[in-house]
């Protein structure tokens, strides 16, 4: 670990931007069709069940990261076997991010340019900011919530002022039942983006004042998921559901068909941008929880002299992990059941060890 | 500081790498694309289409007298033939200068007989491709002339054909409300829900002359280019066309009118009234009888007198109150005749279905697959018309005294 500071400021623009992540730009939610935006409200119940359960965890060891304490409750072999697995997962989804910024850029501004380019750079920037520390990250994504907010809000007033939202488009409410709300929001929407907090308990010890972690992590995950239903909503609503379901980058799309007296056009680039500021800051967070995690399984003195060599990976996992976008869209069925198992049964495991032995503990 | 040549290195790779210089365009070597046409090629699934794209001639259109030099048309066109839209369009590149670049796309026109085909598989590429943006408007040929011979029309006024089709589309939505616009987003949800109407331009006159400069040296030039009818499709083919007040109809009921005029009755003198409608609002709601929709349209509709050529005296609040009765009626008549033709035609162009769906989805449901085919047609339409006539210009009585 190093020493380090965080204010719950910036704690909180850390997760907030973490939370916006890919998933506001991306095709998200629409098995839920029209009632996608309820799905990610019913999602977000669902993580704030989850938040508990990380809470729980990190108030009985508020100074041992994640990786640290999973092995106090396990064991120090199981214990290190599935901290190691978290690490990879993290190592995993950091690549995924770059992955989806690389290919939004591809095909929709830079369509000539190799991926490998941009995911380089990108990854290069992410490692850099990495070597310079938690603290440092944290104070950039101070500085770029307020650029990301005054985007939002700009995105968001051209959109409704265009005239091109028809709220009619998202009725009617409930169209095919409770059904295909609930399966889309558990456990897909649940465990992307709110389960993907997990990551910030490699962050939590670096809080300077930690019975505040709690309040910056409600509100940063409730705050952002209600951001991402009304994005939805406004998505579906401007786009009709079928383009809704059809398209790659909705929001994207969305934006895009913004038209304001043959004057104000084409603004795309706002949503670029916004993909860009978060998915810097989510991969940022994924690496560095990575990097932070294996250092300390490995009992290495500092995280740093692994930054380069694992930064190197995630450029490799980025741009292997799936041969078109398509496939990496499908995400696989061991992904898929690999992240269930890490950010929800795991856990909930852990909550149970720790219950039992603090029962024992105190008889 | 001993890292300092070794920082230099890595900003230098850094300056190069963030130019992007794999997508650098240069202006000058972009074709832009102002119109797109596309005809029907030969009867053979292999170049099956035929598209001709309109590129600006950047020197020309600048402006600027360029003395003694002869002037060279504003636009030119380029055809080839393919069996995919993208296709051919890259064969196109043979014969232009650069790259095409399509963002700058004002219109689209498809030749009659291609419609007649169909025309569902030309926009999978426009809303695929990133290069373009799925808000121009979206034309149909009409007639004898292709969209090719449209697209090149010489006009004057405005020295870009282009431009000029998507000009006079947009004044005439504006100021005559009977032909509105479609968006290529419009015709690709249409498609989907699968009935759209779609605006239809024609060349009036002799169709050979227009492809000229001296076309445009007339006063009154021998060819032109006219907005005329909304074509109304089913399933991607072009089934009918829409004229007139049947055309008004559609725009009534989409709520998309912004002005128009409209001419009464006065007593035995025909159409000598002629309305201007400026305010208007239209909405749609669905009831269920019997498991059956019942579709009410309510318009209300503001209005004043622009011409007057009968002797009634319109400083009379009863007078007008009675003309306003008579506005009602014909904007009834209007969207029930719409209405009557489109359900002739079983196709639900005004996405009634939706509305539908919104109010009962389980009736929906059941009825969603004959929906066009059976009940469409069957259903009972209540058309509500609320017209008042506000003000009646700077005069109250004509005139004229017969």
């Amino acid at each position: 670990m190093e020493k380090a500071k965080l204010s719950v400021i910036q704690l909180f623009a850390l997760m907030f931007i973490f939370e916006m992540g890919t998933a506001l730009v991306v095709s998200y939610g629409t098995n839920a069709r029209k009632d996608a935006w309820l799905a990610i409200l019913l999602a977000l119940c669902g993580g704030i069940v989850l938040f508990y359960i990380f809470h729980f965890l990190y108030r009985q060891y508020p100074n041992l990261l994640f990786t640290g304490y999973i092995r106090e409750l396990f064991g120090k072999y199981l214990g290190w076997i599935v901290g190691l697995l978290y690490c990879l997962h993290f190592l995993y989804i950091c690549g995924r991010n770059v992955r989806e910024l690389g290919d939004l850029l591809v095909s929709s501004t830079l369509s000539e340019t190799p991926l490998l380019a941009i995911n380089l750079t990108l990854v290069l920037v992410i490692c850099y900011v990495i070597h310079l520390g938690i603290e440092v990250v944290g104070r950039t994504a101070e500085v770029f919530m307020v650029v990301l907010l005054l985007l939002g809000a700009a995105g968001n007033f051209f959109v409704l002022v265009s005239g091109d939202v028809d709220f009619h488009q998202i009725r009617p409410f409930l169209e095919r039942g409770w059904k295909p709300i609930f399966t889309t929001a558990f456990p897909h929407l649940l465990i992307f983006p709110f389960g993907e907090m997990i990551a910030f308990t490699m962050l939590l010890p670096y809080l300077n004042r930690p019975q505040l972690a709690k309040r910056a992590w409600l509100a940063a995950m409730i705050s952002s998921g209600v951001i991402l239903s009304w994005t939805v909503l406004l998505n579906t609503s401007v786009l009709g559901i079928d383009v809704m379901q059809r398209s790659v980058f909705p929001t994207l799309t969305a934006v895009g068909k913004v038209n304001l007296f043959d004057f104000i056009e084409r603004l795309d680039a706002i949503v670029v941008f916004t993909l860009l500021i978060t998915v810097f800051f989510k991969a940022s967070i994924y690496l560095y929880a990575a990097v932070l995690g294996i250092a300390d399984l490995f009992k290495l003195k500092t995280y740093r002299q692994i930054l380069l060599p694992i930064g190197t990976i995630v450029i490799f996992l980025s741009l292997t992990m799936a041969s078109s976008f398509s496939e990496q869209g499908e995400e696989g069925f061991l992904n898929h059941y690999l992240s269930l198992a890490l950010l929800i049964v795991v856990p909930m495991l852990m909550l149970l060890v720790s219950v039992i032995r603090n029962h024992f503990a105190r008889n | 500081m001993r890292h300092k040549p070794f920082m230099l290195i890595v900003v230098c790779i850094f300056v190069v790498l963030l130019s992007g210089c794999w997508d650098r365009e240069e202006l000058q070597q972009l074709s832009i694309v102002s119109g797109m046409a596309i005809d029907k090629g030969s009867d053979k699934i292999k170049n099956r289409y035929r598209v001709t794209v309109q590129i600006i001639n950047p020197s020309q259109v600048a402006g600027g007298q360029q003395g003694g030099k002869v002037q060279a048309s504003p636009v030119t066109t380029f055809t080839e033939t393919g069996s995919t839209l993208a296709e051919t369009l890259r064969k196109i590149s043979t014969k232009t200068p650069g790259e095409l670049f399509f963002p700058h796309l004002q219109v689209l026109v498809i030749g009659e007989k291609v419609a007649k085909e169909g025309i569902e598989d030309l926009f999978d590429m426009i809303e695929r491709d990133a290069q373009f943006r799925v808000l121009f408007p979206v034309l149909i040929a009409r007639g004898h002339a292709t969209a090719k011979e449209t697209l090149e029309v010489t006009t004057p006024l405005e020295a870009i054909p282009s431009a000029k089709i998507g000009d006079a589309l947009k004044s005439s939505e504006e100021d005559w409300g009977t032909y509105k616009s479609t968006r290529a987003d419009q015709v690709i949800q249409g498609l989907k829900s699968g009935s759209v109407v779609v605006t239809g331009v024609r060349i009036d006159g002799e169709t050979k002359s227009g492809n000229t400069t001296t076309n445009t040296q007339q006063i009154s030039p021998s060819t032109q280019i006219e907005i005329k009818g909304m074509a109304l499709f089913k399933d991607g083919k072009l089934e009918n066309w829409l004229e007139g007040h049947a055309a008004r109809g559609v725009t009534w009921i989409t709520n998309e009118m912004k002005r128009t005029v409209i001419n009464l009755n006065c007593g035995k003198k025909k159409e000598a009234i002629a309305i201007e409608i400026s305010r208007t609002k239209s909405s749609t709601h669905v009831t269920i009888k019997h498991q059956k929709p019942v579709i009410y349209i309510t318009v209300h509709a503001e209005g004043a007198v622009l011409e007057n050529n009968c002797s009634k005296d319109l400083g009379k609040s009863q007078v007008l109150g009675q003309l306003d009765e008579q506005l009602e009626e014909e904007i009834k008549q209007e969207i029930l005749l719409t209405v009557k033709k489109a359900q002739k035609q079983k196709s639900d162009i005004f996405n009634f279905g939706e509305t539908v769906n919104i109010a009962n989805k389980h009736v929906w449901n059941n009825i969603n697959n004959s929906w066009e085919k059976d009940i469409f047609p069957e259903t009972e339409v209540h058309v509500n018309v609320q017209a008042i006539i506000r003000r009646t210009g700077m005069t109250t009585k004509s005139y004229i005294n017969k």
